[in-house]
């Protein structure tokens, strides 16, 4: 195993030069395609010659590169939002050209799309991707005004909310935590703000985020069920620019320009929350001295050394803090991510990434029994991926990733002088996790293309650990003790990805693909919306890797020239070694973790329709979902299957933004979903003068179904090219009909008479309307 | 302070400032499931007061008090004799021990119980339980006032014992227990002070009314097993409100009672403590 290690490795120092190789007669056009007006690249773009009735697209960097037989193409350079730009290249040698698109202007027409040029959703064999750009994000209505990245996300066909207001969320009905959320390639561990009712990412510094439900590519592991690939803006290289708002919750400020014209550029991006100012206006005394806020910051430079070579540095930090006069919390990520493009030759694009990341949360007493709880996670992780157009028909990636991981999973003393805690602690825990991966995308003929690669996985437990030794109920038996730089545990992963396209005509085909990944960390968390005090715990030689199998079908179809965009996907999924946790989990600073966690299987299934529309004075998308998701693990449920948390058959989104004019824009989102699964009781008894609940089997009952409709309008000031400060107001109802949907039934005793027992339940947002300001300069 | 506390403590706070949440009343039609027999037994150190109680499971809604079980044949067994238990002539499912048995510590007892007519299929249910060692060395209790959470706080002075301890704290008025229900009980582990003084760690927090100064406060503090901490704990959490961001899915309590029964079979030793509950203004947290 080493050994493949090591012969990528070789490979990645050789490829240069073996990829200057040319085949014979044929020449590379390559280069980067940016926004005219910003400078930012444009990833995704679609190069279309028409001559040869293919193309390419640009990778995450904004990068391309095609070779063609020498002689003269029309060549189409378009990407969603932009005006195309069609060149006559007379392609007689290797050439580099950069492309600079502008932005169409987007409210006042339907923007013509060349049709063919625009139909790469039917021919990529990528397939189970959604893609949303950060313009798309703000035109949705959103919970008290606060543009929100992840509920965005939420209404994808195949996603689902943990809970309401949750920044939690399932993709074809995984868990939360199998879902890897990165933000410019580094891992997000928790992306909830204020318990979760807003998701860590400030729609203003973002520039576009992908989905990837279950088919990752070969490129990402480590998780499960979904990739959410977040990039934050590079930041104006031509000229200094500002933009922010004045919300319900908080206030933002982005800035960004250039460092060197049309060399570098800055983005800065902040955002503060305010809700302790409200709490101040309460009457109750027990209110107003709390202190409660979130903030984040992200920045990023870049700077292009010359044509080959770019440099992208970006952070992001943020923070919760909840604080009273002897009370206090606060939890945060912090991530750093260093990046360098080099571009070997015409044919090869390489990107190596430095990141670290981090998730802590502490929270304390202040007075005399004071204590102090503190829980970290970090990690570190280099990263080299290379993209080598090897000829028109075959581009092929590989790379590899290493991450270190350092748990602390939890510690607990006394600080104040009467603390009756001494100290429990548990001990930190380290990791190793690489990967090395070989993808190629090659194209059959002008029908067929064919995704298929291996990403090889290795994960390593280290020492000094302290490992114990379970009985059947978890019960710690004994330990054994691993000393300082031990490698006591290795798993393996094998993990092919596999995908097909068949092009039925221009406008519509057939994709099929199979996907395997693995997961050597997961969530200690059982509760349904999830909270920030929860640890993350790897695998070890008490619980195996989980591991999952998905495959899917399906049709695309466009319509009236490209401008509908239709899918229907049907997916089965099967997860081995499947985590749940034993009845009565305590997962909060237990040294016998390991002993609380079952293992078993989970499985689902599901159909999803997609029409969307991405331009024009109409558009958005309408999405339902047909899906189930069970779990099998022994020792829960009498190890009888049991719907999972996220089981929700009937999803239905529906997500329309209307430009009515220049100035004013209408946004409409209805959601529907069936009523989320729940344990009931079927009986009670009495013990010690307490009247006890006993239960269904797990998840046998559902809440009521749940639905929603959201409003917004936003006004716009008119354009004016003598004004550079751009005003808009946006004004948007959350739950416009006021719909009661539960987040949670709860069966209780009154307190009276103890023997008189009801059902109560709890809602959260009633209608919320919301008002914001945003200014643009 | 233990775990409860400080995400209950989280959850108000952090919940109650942010959130517009309602709560309403509703109507939901629950299944049945067949009838269990439910058994409450236990063995103190105490003279008379030593029971079995026998009753039945009933409809979620049904909403009276549980229906006792008759006529059962009883027999608790030591590690000397057995022993039979009478059934009390005015409480229907109520067993009784002869006054003068006492459990004694580090003793192991078994329960036998014959039913007269079958409860989901059995007659013969069983059960093993140990009764564990007092641990502490008590030094002293106080009770104080908390002015921010408007309650009274038990705190205890104690040299904990090196072992793995499990505790729980009933609080007595007057000679009247106030903690007369189950869900009232606090349960510790030692988790946080295993070995140490205690330092007046707080172990009961009572509501305004259940104490008066002038009262004289009595704190009974029993050393219980693992599985019956266990047990007292998952009653408490059923029967807390859920909610989602921490609340693990809804679990059936676990039992130590054969063939189906539901309850528990416990002894423990206890150690009382009283003291004098003074004005509010002149205690000190």
């Amino acid at each position: 195993m080493q050994r493949i290690f090591l012969i990528l490795l070789i490979l990645a120092a050789v490829f240069p030069a073996q990829a200057s190789k040319e085949p014979k007669g044929k020449f590379t056009l390559s280069g980067f395609v940016k926004d005219a007006d910003n400078g930012e690249m444009l990833p995704g773009a679609t190069i279309y010659v028409k001559e040869v009735k293919a193309g390419a697209a640009t990778n995450t960097y904004g990068f391309y590169s095609i070779s063609l037989e020498p002689g003269t193409y029309h060549i189409i350079f378009s990407f969603v939002g932009y005006a195309n730009i069609e060149k006559t290249i007379d392609l007689n040698n290797n050439r580099s050209l950069n492309i600079n698109l502008k932005p169409s202007t987007e409210y006042l027409s339907e923007i013509e799309i060349t049709g063919k040029a625009k139909n790469d959703n039917i021919t990529q064999a990528q397939m189970s991707v959604n893609k949303i750009d950060s313009k798309t994000i703000q035109a949705i209505p959103a919970l008290m005004g606060e543009v929100d990245l992840i509920k965005a996300l939420q209404l994808l066909p195949g996603v689902k909310f943990a809970a309401e207001g949750s920044s939690g969320f399932s993709v074809r009905g995984g868990s939360p935590d199998q879902n890897l959320v990165l933000l410019d390639e580094a891992t997000v561990y928790n992306a909830g703000h204020l318990m979760g009712f807003f998701s860590v990412f400030n729609n203003d510094a973002v520039k576009n985020v992908e989905l990837y439900k279950g088919d990752l590519p070969a490129k990402y592991g480590g998780r499960l069920s979904s990739l959410v690939d977040v990039r934050m803006k590079d930041g104006n290289k031509k000229e200094f620019h500002g933009n922010g708002g004045i919300g319900l919750i908080s206030s933002r400020l982005t800035l960004e320009g250039p460092i060197v014209q049309n060399k570098g550029s800055f983005m800065v991006s902040g955002r503060r929350s305010y809700a302790d100012l409200f709490l101040k206006l309460s009457s109750k005394e027990e209110l107003k001295n709390n202190i409660l806020y979130f903030y984040d910051l992200n920045t990023k430079m870049n700077y292009n050394l010359n044509q080959n070579n770019h440099l992208f540095i970006s952070g992001y930090f943020g923070k919760d803090v909840f604080k009273n006069k002897e009370f206090g919390m606060n939890w945060g990520n912090a991530t750093g991510t260093a990046r360098w493009n080099h571009v070997f030759n015409d044919k090869l694009f390489s990107n190596f990434t430095f990141i670290a990341s981090n998730f802590s949360y502490n929270l304390g007493l202040t007075n005399e029994h004071g204590f102090d709880w503190t829980s970290n996670l970090t990690d570190y992780n280099l990263k080299g991926d290379f993209n080598w157009y090897l000829n028109s028909n075959n581009t092929i990636s590989f790379g590899f990733s290493s991450i270190y991981h350092d748990f602390f999973p939890g510690e607990i003393k006394g600080t104040g002088t009467e603390s009756f805690i001494t100290e429990y602690g548990l001990p930190n825990n380290y990791a190793l996790e690489n990967g090395v991966y070989i993808t190629n995308v090659q194209k059959i003929g002008s029908l067929i293309s064919l995704k298929y690669g291996l990403r090889i996985s290795m994960f390593n437990n280290i020492g000094p650990n302290t490992v114990f030794n379970y009985d059947s109920i978890g019960q710690p038996l004994d330990s054994t003790v691993y000393g300082k730089g031990d490698f006591y545990n290795t798993y393996f992963g094998f993990e092919p990805r596999l995908g097909a396209v068949f092009r039925l005509n221009e406008s519509s085909s057939v994709k099929a693909s199979y996907s395997r990944n693995y997961q050597y960390l997961q969530q200690a968390q059982n509760s349904t919306a999830g909270s920030p005090l929860s640890i993350w715990f790897s695998s070890s030689p008490n619980i195996k890797p989980q591991y999952s199998d998905q495959f899917a079908l399906a049709y695309f179809r466009n319509f009236e020239n490209n401008k509908f965009e239709g899918s229907i996907e049907a997916y089965y999924k099967d997860i081995k070694n499947a985590i749940d946790f034993r009845d009565h989990a305590e997962l909060l600073l237990n040294k016998y973790i390991e002993g609380e966690i079952l293992t078993g299987r989970a499985y689902g299934y599901g159909i999803e329709f997609l029409l969307r529309k991405n331009s024009g004075k109409l558009n958005g998308w309408v999405s339902y979902t047909y899906s189930r998701t069970y779990r099998q693990i022994d020792g829960i449920n009498s190890g009888v299957a049991y719907r999972a948390p996220y089981d929700r058959p009937h999803d239905i989104s529906v997500v329309l933004n209307y430009n009515l004019n220049e100035q004013i824009s209408l946004g409409l989102t209805w959601v529907y979903l069936t009523g989320q699964p729940i344990t009931f009781p079927v009986g009670r008894f009495v013990y010690g003068n307490t009247v006890v609940p006993f239960y269904s089997g797990r998840n046998d009952y559902r809440m009521p179904d749940y639905h929603r409709l959201d409003l917004s309008v936003t006004w716009r000031e008119k354009l004016n090219p003598g004004k550079k400060w751009h005003n808009e107001f946006n004004f948007s109802i959350y739950n416009a009909y006021n719909r009661k949907n539960a987040w949670i039934i709860n069966f209780q005793s009154d307190t009276k008479d103890p023997s008189i027992t009801y059902a109560e339940m709890t809602y959260l947002f009633g209608i919320i309307p919301s008002f914001t300001y945003n200014f643009k300069f | 302070m233990n775990k409860i506390n400080i995400k209950t403590l989280i959850i108000i706070l952090t919940l109650a400032s942010i959130i517009s949440s309602c709560t309403e009343r509703i109507d939901i039609k629950l299944d049945s499931d067949r009838q269990r027999l439910v058994v409450e037994a236990i063995i103190t150190d105490i003279p008379g007061n030593q029971y079995v109680k026998l009753t039945k499971t009933a409809d979620y809604f049904s909403n009276k008090p549980p229906e006792g079980v008759s006529n059962a044949v009883i027999k608790i067994k030591t590690s000397y004799n057995t022993i039979t238990l009478n059934e009390n002539d005015s409480i229907k499912g109520f067993y009784e021990f002869p006054f003068e048995f006492v459990g004694v510590q580090g003793s192991d007892y078994s329960l036998d119980i014959n039913l007269d007519s079958e409860i989901a299929g059995q007659t013969n249910f069983t059960a093993n339980t140990k009764m564990p060692y007092l641990s502490d060395d008590v030094d002293s209790i106080q009770v104080v006032w908390n002015p921010r959470f408007e309650a009274w706080v038990i705190r205890l002075f104690a040299l904990d014992p090196p072992s793995e301890d499990y505790y729980m704290f009933n609080g007595i008025r007057n000679g009247v227990l106030i903690t007369d229900s189950i869900h009232k009980v606090n349960i510790a582990n030692d988790n946080f002070f295993n070995g140490n003084y205690t330092k007046g760690v707080a172990v009961l927090v009572l509501d305004d009314y259940e104490l008066e100064p002038g009262d004289t406060f009595t704190l009974a503090l029993s050393n219980i097993t693992k599985d019956y901490a266990a047990f007292v704990n998952e009653i408490q959490t059923e029967i807390q409100a859920n909610e989602p961001l921490f609340s693990g899915p809804p679990a059936n309590i676990s039992t130590n009672i054969s063939n189906g029964a539901i309850g528990w079979f416990t002894a423990y030793p206890t150690f009382f403590s009283s003291t004098m509950v003074k004005e509010k203004a002149e205690t000190k947290l």
